[in-house]
This record gives C-alpha cells, sequence and structure tokens, in this order.
C-alpha cells in the first residue's frame, strides 16, 4: 500500500507495528527461556523470566497509549483504523502470553524443590507448536497474510492432540507412582500454559483475519478459507 | 538577524515618504487654485452702490439709473472696481477725487450682490448673474438624466445579465469601454451632426445639449452599472435562484438592490461630469450669448461652464471677478452632487 | 428504501470538457448521502445537476437521467423553477438575503405564494425556524438583519429559508467549510433531524463530516464515481484501492 501524504501518520502506524513486534520477539525469547528452565532445572533463568515480565506489560501499556493517540490525532480510518484495532488486541494477547511463560517459569522454581521427573521433557516437544503459531501470527500481522493466519489458526488441533496426548503421559505417571503427584501437578500446570498460548495464538490470527478482510472471523468463514488456501 | 531586513524597511519608509510628498504637493496645487478662485471671485458677491440722490449719473449704471425711487443704485463697473480694488482702469484723476468724496459721506457702499444670482447674463459685468446659466444647466441635466440613467443601466442589465456570450455581444463591450475614453468633443461633433443637421431640433437649446451630454454619459453610466451589476456577489443569486426564483426575480428583488448604490454613485459622477462640461456644448451652438433664462427645454439656453467661458473670453475687467465667482458656484454644486452620491453610497452599503 | 432520485448513466460536459462520466446513482428517500472525494473530482457539479444549478452557466451539456421520483428533471416539460420548490439548496457560504431574518425565511413562501394570510406566513416562518433549530434564538429579532447573525446561525437560517418552501430533497453543498465547530455540530444534528421529512445530499471535505452525518456515502475521483455504499462499510472497508487511499490520506 502505498505511503500517507502525511508522513508522521505513516511513522506512528511502523512505530506501532515495531512495538508488537518488539513484544512478540520478547515473549517469544520467554517462553524458551521458561521452558528451559524447567528442563534444565535452572533457577536463575527462571527468575530472570519472572523479573523480565514487567517489560513486556510496560510494552502493552506503550502500545495502549500509541493506539489511543492515533486514534485521538489521526482519526484513521479503512485499513489503518483496522490496523490500530488488531493492534491494540494483539497486544493484549501477547502480553497475556508473556503472563503464561512467567507462569511457567515459577513452575519451574516449584519443580526445582522436587526430585528431577522424566516426563518433563515431553514439555519441549509442546511447547514447540505454539511458539511456531506466535512467530507466524506475528508474522502474518506484519505482513497482512491472511492465508498464514489462517494456517495458524489451522495448527492449534495439533497443538490440542499433542497437549492430550501429554496429559495422558501425565496421569499414567501419576497412577504408577503417587510420589509423582506433585512433578505431575506442576508440569500439567506448566503444560496448560503452553496449550493457553497456543489459544492465544489463535486469537492473534483471528484478530489479523479481520484486519485484512474487514470481517468477523466466523468458523463457517475459516472452514470455507481454509479450502481456498 | 536577516540580512536584508535594515534595508527593506528603509525602501518601506522611504516609499510611504514619497507618497506623503506626493499627496502635500497635490493639496499645495488644489489649495492654491481654490484660494485664487476664493480671492479672486468672492468680490463678485457683492458690489457697490451709490445713493440715488446724488446726482453723479457718470457713476451710474445707464440702466440702473432709471430706478430712482431705490435708495441705493447700482455703480458701473468701473466704479466697482475702484471701490473694491483700488484699480483706476479709464477713471480720471477728476472721478476719483468724486468717489473719494462719496465715501466721505458714505454715500457709496458695498452690499451683497443678489443680482449675481438672480439675474441673466449681460454685456455689463455689474449686471450679469448666473440664474440663466443655473437654469440651462438644470434643464440639460434633466434630459440627460431622463434620456442616459434608463438606456444606460437597461444596457448594463442586458449586457451583464441576458445578453450571450459570444463575439457580437464581446465586441459590444468593448466598444462600449472604448465610448467611455473618448474625448468629449466628439460628442458634441455627434450631437451636431445627429440632432442638429439631421433631426433639425433647435439649436442652442437644452435638449439638444441634454441630449448630447447623455451620449457623452451613457458609455461611463454602462461600464460603472456592469461592475456595480458584476459586483453582486454570485452567493446571493445562487441563494435565490435555490429557492425557485426566476431569473427576472433575482434581478429585481437581490440584484439591482444591491447593486444600487453603486449604479446611483456611477450615474451621479456621471451627471457631475456631464454638469461641468464645455467642449460638446461648444460644438452644438451653444456658446451664444443669451440675456434671458429659458423657459422650456426647446428655448435657446446656455450652461454655467459655458457661461463661464464666455465671461473668461470678455475684455470688460468686471468680468474677471465674475467668472471667479461662477466657477466658484460651479465648484459647490459639483460638490453637492458627489457628497450625495457618498451619501447614497454610505446609506445603502451595509 | 424507496429510492427518492434515480441517477442514470450521468454525463457533464463543460463545452468540451467532459466532467461527469457515467455516473448511476440512487438516493435513498429520508437518508442522508455523502458525496466525498477531492476538489475537482465533479461531486459539486454532481449535486448541481440535482436542481438543475448547473442550468446558468453558459455552454454546459448533459447526458443521462436524472429521475426524482420517476421523472427526468431533465425533461422538456420540467418547469426548473418548480423543480427547485422541490429541490432545495444550501450553498457553502452562508448566503442569507440583506434584509430581515423573518423576511430571509418568508421569501420564498412570498415568491411561490404558498399562503392567504399574513398569519399563515408567520407560521411558516415560525415552523421553520423551529425545524432549523434557531427559533429560540432570533425570535425576539425576526426584523433585525439577518446578517447580524454570527456565521453558524445564518447557515441554520439558510437552512430554515430552503425548508419553507416545503422541499423534498435539500441538497448541501460543503453547509460547514466557514463554522467553527460548535456551530459544524448544530448543523450536522440538524441535517440528523431534518433525515425524517426530507432526504438530503451534502457535499463535504470533512471525511468524519461525512460519516457522521450520512447513512450512504458516494466517493467520486475525476468524474468518476468510483464507490458508492452504506457509510459505515465504506469507512471501514471500502472496496476500491482508490476510495481507501483517499479516506486514509495516501496518493491515489
Amino acid at each position: 500500500m502505498s505511503e500517507h501524504i502525511v508522513k508522521a501518520y505513516d511513522e506512528d502506524l511502523k512505530t506501532l507495528h515495531a512495538l508488537i513486534q518488539h513484544m512478540g520477539d520478547l515473549t517469544i525469547e520467554q517462553i524458551k527461556k521458561a521452558t528451559q528452565s524447567i528442563l534444565k532445572r535452572d533457577k536463575k533463568l527462571a527468575h530472570e523470566v519472572i523479573d523480565e515480565d514487567y517489560k513486556i506489560d510496560l510494552l502493552e501499556i506503550k502500545v495502549d497509549e500509541l493506539a489511543v493517540r492515533i486514534l485521538a490525532l489521526r482519526q484513521p480510518v479503512a485499513s489503518d483504523l483496522r490496523t490500530v484495532v488488531a493492534a491494540l488486541k494483539i497486544s493484549n494477547q501477547v502480553e497475556r502470553i508473556a503472563d503464561y511463560a512467567s507462569n511457567i517459569a515459577k513452575r519451574a522454581l516449584l519443580l526445582n524443590e522436587i526430585p528431577p521427573f522424566p516426563a518433563v521433557n515431553g514439555l519441549s516437544t509442546l511447547v514447540k507448536i505454539p511458539k511456531r503459531m506466535l512467530e507466524r501470527a506475528l508474522s502474518a500481522f506484519a505482513t497482512n497474510d491472511v492465508s498464514l493466519a489462517l494456517h495458524v489458526w489451522h495448527m492449534d488441533y495439533e497443538v490440542d492432540e499433542q497437549y492430550n496426548a501429554y496429559l495422558r503421559e501425565l496421569f499414567d505417571g501419576m497412577i504408577a507412582d503417587s510420589n509423582n503427584i506433585s512433578a505431575c501437578t506442576h508440569l500439567l500446570f506448566a503444560a496448560k500454559n503452553i496449550e493457553r498460548i497456543g489459544d492465544q495464538s489463535t486469537n492473534i490470527a483471528e484478530a489479523v483475519y479481520t484486519m485484512v478482510t474487514g470481517k468477523p472471523f466466523k468458523e463457517n468463514d475459516k472452514l470455507r478459507n481454509e479450502d481456498e488456501v | 538577524m536577516i540580512p536584508s531586513l535594515k534595508m527593506r524597511h528603509l525602501k518601506e519608509r522611504w516609499f510611504k515618504r514619497a507618497g506623503l510628498i506626493s499627496l502635500c504637493f497635490a493639496l499645495l496645487f488644489l489649495g492654491c487654485v481654490l484660494a485664487d478662485i476664493i480671492y479672486k471671485g468672492y468680490p463678485a458677491f457683492f458690489r457697490t452702490e451709490i445713493a440715488s440722490n446724488v446726482g453723479y449719473s457718470l457713476f451710474l449704471n445707464p440702466h440702473a439709473s432709471y430706478h430712482t425711487e431705490k435708495p441705493w443704485v447700482v455703480a458701473s463697473d468701473d466704479v466697482d472696481l475702484y471701490f473694491k480694488s483700488g484699480h483706476k482702469g479709464k477713471l480720471t484723476p477728476k472721478q476719483i477725487q468724486m468717489i473719494k468724496e462719496l465715501e466721505r459721506q458714505n454715500q457709496i457702499r458695498l452690499s451683497f450682490n443678489t443680482n449675481f444670482f438672480l439675474a441673466s447674463d449681460s454685456r455689463e459685468p455689474e449686471l450679469a448673474g448666473i440664474w440663466g446659466g443655473i437654469i440651462g444647466s438644470f434643464l440639460t441635466l434633466l434630459i440627460t438624466f431622463i434620456t442616459a440613467f434608463p438606456l444606460g443601466v437597461g444596457t448594463a442589465l442586458y449586457l451583464e445579465e441576458f445578453a450571450p456570450r459570444n463575439r457580437l455581444t464581446h465586441w459590444v463591450e468593448a466598444n462600449i469601454n472604448n465610448l467611455a475614453a473618448v474625448p468629449s468633443i466628439l460628442f458634441g461633433l455627434l450631437g451636431l451632426v445627429f440632432f442638429i443637421h439631421f433631426m433639425g431640433l433647435p439649436r442652442p437649446s437644452a435638449l439638444v445639449g441634454g441630449l448630447t451630454l447623455g451620449l457623452m454619459s451613457l458609455p461611463v453610466i454602462v461600464v460603472t452599472t456592469r461592475v456595480a451589476l458584476s459586483s453582486v456577489q454570485q452567493t446571493l443569486k445562487e441563494a435565490a435562484l435555490g429557492l425557485g426564483a426566476t431569473h427576472l426575480q433575482v434581478l429585481f428583488h437581490h440584484v439591482i438592490p444591491a447593486a444600487l448604490p453603486g449604479i446611483m454613485t456611477g450615474v451621479i459622477l456621471s451627471l457631475a461630469r456631464a454638469l461641468g462640461e464645455t467642449a460638446p456644448l461648444l460644438m452644438i451652438g451653444m456658446v451664444a450669448f443669451i440675456a434671458t433664462p429659458p423657459s422650456g427645454i426647446l428655448d435657446p439656453t446656455t450652461v454655467l461652464p459655458v457661461q463661464i467661458f464666455n465671461w473668461s473670453r470678455s475684455p470688460e475687467l468686471g468680468f474677471v471677478e465674475n467668472t471667479s465667482g461662477a466657477i466658484l458656484i460651479l465648484l459647490v454644486m459639483l460638490m453637492l452632487l458627489n457628497c450625495i452620491a457618498v451619501f447614497i453610497r454610505k446609506r445603502f452599503e451595509t | 428504501m424507496a429510492p427518492k432520485i434515480n441517477i442514470k448513466q450521468l454525463n457533464l460536459f463543460y463545452g468540451d470538457k467532459q466532467a461527469l462520466f457515467n455516473v448511476s446513482l440512487t438516493l435513498p428517500a429520508f437518508q442522508t448521502t455523502a458525496l466525498i472525494g477531492p476538489s475537482g473530482c465533479g461531486k459539486s457539479s454532481f449535486l448541481r445537476c440535482l436542481n438543475r444549478m448547473n442550468d446558468i452557466i453558459p455552454n454546459i451539456h448533459l447526458e443521462g437521467q436524472v429521475l426524482l421520483e420517476g421523472q427526468d428533471i431533465y425533461a422538456p416539460s420540467v418547469d426548473v423553477v418548480a423543480l427547485r420548490t422541490r429541490v432545495g439548496m444550501v450553498f457553502q457560504k452562508p448566503n442569507p438575503f440583506p434584509r430581515s431574518i423573518y423576511e430571509n425565511v418568508a421569501y420564498g413562501p412570498r415568491i411561490h405564494s404558498l399562503f392567504k394570510t399574513k398569519a399563515q406566513l408567520d407560521n411558516i416562518v415560525e415552523n421553520s425556524l423551529i425545524r432549523a433549530g434557531l427559533w429560540g434564538e432570533v425570535k425576539d429579532r425576526l426584523s433585525q438583519p439577518a446578517t447580524r447573525l454570527s456565521g453558524g446561525q445564518q447557515q441554520r437560517l439558510c437552512i430554515a429559508r430552503a425548508i419553507a418552501v416545503n422541499p423534498e430533497v435539500i441538497l448541501m453543498d460543503e453547509p460547514c467549510s466557514a463554522l467553527d465547530p460548535i456551530a459544524t455540530a448544530k448543523v450536522e444534528e440538524l441535517i440528523d433531524e431534518l433525515r425524517e421529512k426530507f432526504t438530503i445530499v451534502i457535499v463535504t471535505h470533512n471525511l468524519q463530516q461525512a460519516a457522521r452525518v450520512s447513512q450512504q456515502t458516494a466517493f467520486f475521483h475525476s468524474g468518476y464515481l468510483v464507490e458508492a455504499g452504506e457509510t459505515g462499510a465504506l469507512f471501514t472497508m471500502p472496496e476500491d484501492e482508490r476510495t481507501q487511499g483517499y479516506i486514509t490520506g495516501r496518493y491515489g
């Protein structure tokens, strides 16, 4: 799309995109670190994740402020308006995802108090797809890519399957030995948080879909468009 | 600090000063002319009178000397001149001695010259007046107004509002603009050929003079009226048209009332110009000496500026003050007309 | 909504220069249609075709149809004076007549003889001023010159003057471009109220105004009607790239 006549307007929108991208990058890093802190029983890393969550909270506030400012001063319409509205929604989702990362790190601290448990390694597989979903959803926002957004939405099925499989693994562990219950419960919460990251990423994808097409995201739309993709 | 700023301010000051200086010059010249005319002209409003019981018929105007029942009679122009300004003229030293004697006996005096306003032209400067010229001017201007106003305003209305915009109307418009700048004497020639030779109207009459001046005023009235009409805001016309007014209703309800101050100003100023005009009237023979005021538009008539012209050519010294006096009267009339124009503009232009 | 005016394949020429190209648009009754577009795009020319205000311009030539309730207003049998009582107009600059407030509103009814008694005329004037939201402000000074009113009041007076002849359609050519935000808001509120009884077409350069007051928006560009649609949809999801570029402030 061509540039605005008022260059400062373009600058504002670019800043908005950059802030979201920065939030996303930080959050993905947080997810990685949080997972690592559980896998490697790294207390320091876990603390780092928990301590850095405020950065993302601050970024969300910045996005809110900038978006409101653009709404007030530029009175955006059409695609610009949809971009700003999407940015508001997406920053909110990303902030939630960062909270999940922080929650996972808290579980790492708790897991550190008890003996190592082998099922922990399942998390490294489980986290892969939600992380990729978040990356792709943000990439779809940056490039106005509807098909990528729909793809992200679709990936959530896989996450659910993997999550259910992992839950069964944890239940089996608990049934096998009641000493595992404490560890498994922590892992269960961590897994739930990872699964939620996937869900939030689909929300981002839906926001991108609405931003690009101007239509609300509905299940049947998604199914119809899926055939086209 | 911008380097050229000082220079720019300096230029501005010099420009203002130059304007002020030229204005002062203009005022100075105007003042000189006015002072000269007033100085020369105001004695015309007074006349020298001699007590009628004095037997010096020599000093008396030969026509006035019959009215012996009056206590005071008008002195002859030479006595008048000597009494007012000490100019000896043709008077012999003995006569001067007699005037001084009369003065000592309070039997010679200056009084207001009602004759100057109420009498018509005369060969004798002390008996000549401007009444005939004023009546003549009035009648002539009346004819000018009656012919030029409706014709001029009508033409302007048609050209501005109804005429199709094509080559012919452009040509007509250009020529009307040119006519407004044509020397007035050419209109005199036109009047001579058309009204007198062709139509055979009586020669030095107010009718012919008025028609000729009307011809002269016409282009000016057309041009000023068109300017006044075209300066009426388009939005005003659109407002009325948008309400469903017809073109004629728009014209008469809105355009003409709005343009009226401009139209009237143009008309009055062109009448003022006609009032002061001499050249075309000379061409149509209104230069003749006419001693009785006209009683109708077909009577032989003279007008004030022509009378001034005639007086200025007269050999008698007494006519010098008469000339200036008449010029003063003409100036006052012109100023009155201009004041009316300003008043109309102020009154309606809100 | 029933169509009030139906424009079919309208082409407008000023001499050799074509100002409008194949414009077809339907104006629904009792709705406000906003015409937007860059300067010189033909939106004002288009507006002036709707009450034949363009007739006064020489060398104008028009093709196509403008149907007011099915009747072509350019048909030879249509009297333009009668047309303008049905399709009134409010202009960019407030242009009250240099007369009293009362006479301004009474002018239309007077020239069309819309009343029999003085009381009826008083009634028309009062109702028009009430409908224009001006009655409270001017009822004590009806005999004062209209030019003493403020700009916003003058514009509402012009609206009162337009509705005094009881038109069916009111055309507004940038009615708020000379007004401050408060006066603009009052006129906008008025437009919204007038929609109950009149069909309104408004030309505006203020996109937010178009968005605020209209139900339908039409975007003109270079003499073409690029896009017309429900205002909310047009401002959130325009279909045409040029509309998008114009309303978001990008180079077209």
